[in-house]
């Protein structure tokens, strides 16, 4: 089946779809999209229903369908202001145990039947090998219905953006009058996204997400200064309004400036302790632990993209695989307020639950899974449904980590107080990390790295580099980092082919790897 | 031959692009500065594990760009994936309400108002077959691909994608006074397959991508990710140092097209002046008028890059509109760095010319030799054969050490033969050293390069068309001293 693209536009051209708002103002953010008015509920309603009925009719052994419209906003300092806005619709077919995949930008019904026909040919062409199976127990499940809008204190759109940019543009006439400030950075990141659910076991829902994010960072006397603490997260506008951002940034341009007279000292290359800030533990744990969890890169479905992982039995390894020392405690959920990847439903319609128990006492405890992969794990006990996620309708989604929280000691240590407990080793105010394709082994880049001698920053290193092997990294812990360190951060995650998008926060204190292999990375 | 789908109308054609600007223009109430651009998108894919296909999916989309030029160089715009009459009349009004009642300059793209000439080449980066890809006809090939592999004892991932694009725009000359209109259209499309040993004990990949599907064969492909993964089985492990390295090109081109040649940072000109890039000689932050390289011999004198959009094989946009510049250029000539990248306010600005942008482009074409990998084995008394890197990335923007790792195939060779498949390093070096210590050059190929998932082109103001899925040809290195720095775990 083809579309008549011709037939389409002239199809598309007589469609109404609303009127226009006059806008007297740019009172709310709002009004700046110009399809914000039109009613998108109806419609979005009206054409799930067409399609599943279609799908049904065609003989689909199961059909899903999303529709999603999205409102975007960045206002950065010191003039820039960008309102989009992106309409999808994409449906999910299982034709004899293959999946077809159709999606677009035009949610008109002739194009919607087209969708339709275009995810049947796909799943069709590829139901020409042997038969292929599907747990379909896994999609007769699950047959919730609602709606459920994330529970947020300012609604961004809602209010002018010109509130934001006087916030951005005020703390940037703030920054650029300190002197030696350089590479000042400001902005500030809304999403809105509303999302029509519908699949061909009865399940209806209607859900509503927030996305904000910031990037607040200069850099004073060689030393970069960021405000980590407006990652994504599932909030609105107050993930800046209930922070002390102007007194986050002074102090932190107060503390570069402290340490402006520090002596850049040579990197001693051996195995060292490392102290590790909560914004690179967090990292870390995302990085190495969550996503090596995901049961799609354990099966090996990510091979020949973002790879795989160095778990790859969950039948036997959940439950026994010691993956860090006994210290270590990692919760998961879906449903932690301002969590980024908190939901009510997945992507597949699947109730996300509540939270649970990643790793426990250093043991691997469940491995994050969607519905179809579910069944390659027989105790169900096992796994973690509702981790099925798409940046939008235009992408069939994926298997993503949940919100992650590594417990903190209680009353332990702030990043200070590890730093002064430490004889001799190093310091990471900011680091990054890269891990090889199964996240076996790795690097942590020092980005902001210094000297630690009898408990007192002693120097400014460049160039370190610290070689792990994943499972020595996490069972050589010196010291947890309690609850007056641990931050939440915001982390991006990105896999599949195409490669595309999820969100999901991790909750993590300061903390002390031990021996750490250190290399110079900037050896010539 | 593969047949090609009857449907090749999966994007908007010129006459359909045009007649949505006519609406356009037709609900647009007053004069000034515009410019308005619709393109259309579509991407097919299948994607297979586990030696079954898991999804084959079919992705279309529009995107509208309105956008009013106002005084001091600012845009008003309006950014929308619809193409209805109700949508696009909002957007046009609600764009000309921006000027008129918006007086807080917050909407900066600044662009320069005034236009250059146009240039318009046509350049070779449209195929029907690839936007006629069939991808019910994929799933036979798809399985044949599968059945070999467990007919080895392997286990096959893949990935086939085809991406058709076309843009159109219409927009207001302030030079002429009169209205000019433009299109183009570009096609992409890639084959990956990596063949793993059950137990995890080898690996091997293969991979191709083209302006022309039929250039790229599946089953071929998968031969070669297969044949490479069974080279692979039983590793040893080799103590890290200093190696003459065999790189093919695919590995070439993750080290030095990935970070040097098609990073658009560090070919720029002005940030070099400023002492942030390599080619940086005396930078000058103070006035942003440093000495740079450029004159300067910076690599091997057998070392040429270069890009025309009239190069069939390359496939560079040719046109892409008034901002960016059309015409070839050659950034390394016989070793010598001859041109860093600018655009027109650099020309009119640093250099009083108008019309001479020399705009990055990431596709790229190095020279090269005549040798083939098998004759760099032959000569090599004891060095490592790379077939590529993996997540290679700068730890020192100076001198650009790139830290790596080798995956997919990685094999020792003693005294002109290879002997011993190798367990994967972590790698430590910098383009500049490669490009500085070349013992033998290859004879240049096409190589992979994984668009998707790039940055979508069709969201941006500034059309990310002329740098979306790049190409990149380039040869095959033997390179002296390579440095393996550690050991990695991964297969």
């Amino acid at each position: 089946m083809t579309v008549n693209r011709r037939s389409f536009i002239h199809t598309a051209s007589l469609a109404s779809l609303g009127m226009f708002v006059p806008i007297g103002s740019v009172a709310r953010a709002a009004d700046m999209y110009t399809s914000a008015a039109l009613p998108l509920d109806d419609k979005a309603s009206r054409l799930r229903e067409l399609a599943l009925n279609r799908a049904k009719d065609l003989g689909a052994d199961f059909a899903d369908i999303r529709f999603t419209y999205t409102q975007k906003l960045m206002v950065g300092a010191p003039q820039a202001m960008d309102p989009r806005e992106h309409f999808a619709v994409g449906i999910k077919v299982l034709v004899k145990g293959y999946w077809g995949f159709a999606s677009s930008s035009i949610w008109v019904e002739e194009q919607l039947m087209n969708l339709i026909d275009l995810a049947f040919e796909q799943a069709s062409g590829n139901a020409q090998g042997p038969d292929r199976y599907v747990d379909l127990s896994s999609f007769n499940t699950h047959t919730e219905s609602g709606s459920w809008v994330m529970p947020v204190k300012y609604d961004p759109f809602e209010r002018s953006p010109y509130e934001y940019f006087d916030m951005v543009k005020g703390a940037y006439d703030f920054l650029t009058k300190l002197p030696w400030m350089q590479q000042v950075k400001l902005e500030v990141n809304f999403n809105k996204q509303m999302k029509w659910f519908g699949s061909t076991n009865g399940s209806r829902q209607y859900q509503e997400t927030y996305l904000s994010w910031g990037n607040m960072s200069f850099v004073k006397s060689g030393e970069t200064v960021m405000i980590e603490t407006i990652s994504p997260a599932g909030m609105g506008y107050e993930l800046f309004t209930d922070q002390d951002l102007y007194g986050m940034l002074r102090r932190g341009y107060d503390e570069a400036a402290s340490r402006n007279g520090l002596r850049r000292v040579p990197l001693d290359i051996g195995r060292w302790p490392v102290v590790v800030n909560a914004v690179g533990v967090a990292g870390l744990v995302g990085g190495t632990l969550g996503s090596a969890a995901e049961l799609d890169r354990v099966l090996g479905f990510e091979a020949n993209a973002f790879g795989s992982s160095y778990i790859n039995e969950p039948e036997s390894q959940v439950g026994s695989y010691e993956m860090a020392s006994p210290e270590i405690q990692v919760a998961y959920n879906r449903d932690e307020p301002g969590g980024a990847a908190t939901r009510k439903w997945d992507d597949e319609g699947v109730s996300v639950g509540r939270s649970g128990t990643f790793i426990k006492n250093g043991v691997l405890n469940t491995v994050f899974t969607d519905r179809e992969m579910s069944h390659y794990v027989s105790d169900k006990s096992k796994i973690t449904t509702g981790s099925s996620s798409a940046p939008d309708a235009s992408y069939p989604a994926m298997v993503h980590s949940a919100n992650l929280v590594l417990e903190p000691r209680k009353g332990g240590k702030t990043w200070y107080d590890l730093v002064e407990s430490m004889d001799r080793g190093i310091a990471l105010k900011y680091s990054g990390f890269g891990a090889d394709w199964q996240l076996t082994t790795g690097m942590i880049n020092g980005v902001q790295a210094y000297e630690v001698r009898k408990g007192k920053i002693t120097g400014r290193i460049y160039g370190m580099g610290g070689l792990f092997r994943t499972s020595e990294l996490w069972k050589k812990i010196g010291e947890i980092g309690g609850e007056a360190s641990s931050i939440r951060l915001g982390f991006k995650s990105t896999k599949g082919e195409p490669s595309r998008d999820s969100h999901f926060s991790v909750t993590a204190p300061a903390m002390i790897f031990d021996e750490v292999p250190i290399i110079d990375s900037n050896r010539k | 031959m593969r047949a090609i789908d009857k449907n090749s109308d999966r994007v908007a054609s010129e006459d359909e692009l045009n007649s949505i600007l006519d609406k356009i223009m037709s609900y647009k109430t007053d004069g000034g500065v515009f410019d308005f651009r619709v393109s259309s998108y579509w991407q097919g894919y299948t994607r297979w594990a586990r030696n079954r296909v898991g999804m084959a999916s079919n992705r279309s989309y529009y995107s509208v760009i309105i956008a009013r030029g106002e005084s001091k160089g600012y845009w008003r715009l309006c950014l929308l994936n619809q193409i209805d009459d109700e949508s696009l009349k909002n957007a046009v009004k609600y764009v000309e309400w921006l000027s008129k009642k918006e007086n807080r300059e917050i909407f900066p793209q600044e662009f320069p108002i005034k236009l250059p000439p146009v240039n318009d080449r046509k350049a070779n980066v449209w195929n029907d077959s690839t936007a006629g890809y069939s991808f019910f006809d994929s799933g036979k090939i798809v399985q044949l691909t599968c059945d070999w592999a467990e007919k080895d004892g392997l286990i096959a991932a893949g990935y086939i994608d085809c991406t058709a694009f076309s843009t159109a725009y219409i927009r207001s000359n302030e030079t002429t006074g009169k209205v000019d209109r433009g299109f183009t259209r570009l096609t992409r499309g890639q084959c990956s397959i990596t063949a793993r040993e059950p137990k995890g004990q080898g690996s091997g990949w293969a991979g191709k991508s083209d302006i022309d599907f039929q250039n790229i064969d599946e089953e071929v492909i998968a031969k070669k990710s297969f044949e490479k993964c069974k080279a692979s089985l039983n590793p040893v492990r080799l103590e890290p140092g200093r190696y003459t390295a065999i790189l093919e090109p695919q590995a070439v081109a993750g080290l030095v097209a990935e970070l040097l040649f098609a990073d658009r940072n560090t070919m720029d000109r002005a940030d070099a002046e400023l002492g942030k890039t390599p080619f940086s000689l005396q930078p000058d932050m103070a006035s942003g008028l440093g000495l740079t390289k450029l004159g300067l011999r910076v690599f091997d004198e057998r070392i040429s890059v270069w890009h025309d959009p009239s190069d069939p094989e390359l496939g560079v946009v040719g046109y892409v509109d008034k901002y960016h510049g059309m015409g070839p250029v050659t950034w390394v000539q016989d070793g010598v760095l001859t041109e860093l990248a600018h655009g027109e306010v650099y020309s009119v600005n640093r250099l009083s010319t108008e019309n001479n942008n020399k705009i990055h482009r990431k596709s790229f074409r190095m020279s090269g030799g005549t040798m083939s990998i098998d004759e760099m084995i032959e000569s090599t008394k004891r060095g490592i054969v790379v077939t590529r890197f993996s997540d290679a990335a700068v730890t020192h923007s100076g001198s650009m050490s790139a830290s790596g790792m080798t995956r997919d195939g990685l094999w020792l060779v003693e005294n002109g033969k290879i002997t011993n498949a190798l367990r994967n390093f972590r790698t430590l070096e910098s383009p500049f050293f490669i490009l500085n210590s070349i013992e033998e050059l290859g004879v240049p190929e096409k190589v992979f390069v994984n668009y998707a998932g790039q940055e979508e082109p069709w969201l941006d103001f500034g059309m990310l068309i002329h740098n979306f899925a790049p190409q990149y040809i380039v040869p095959s290195l033997k390179i002296k001293d390579f440095s393996f720095t550690s050991t990695v775990d991964a297969v």
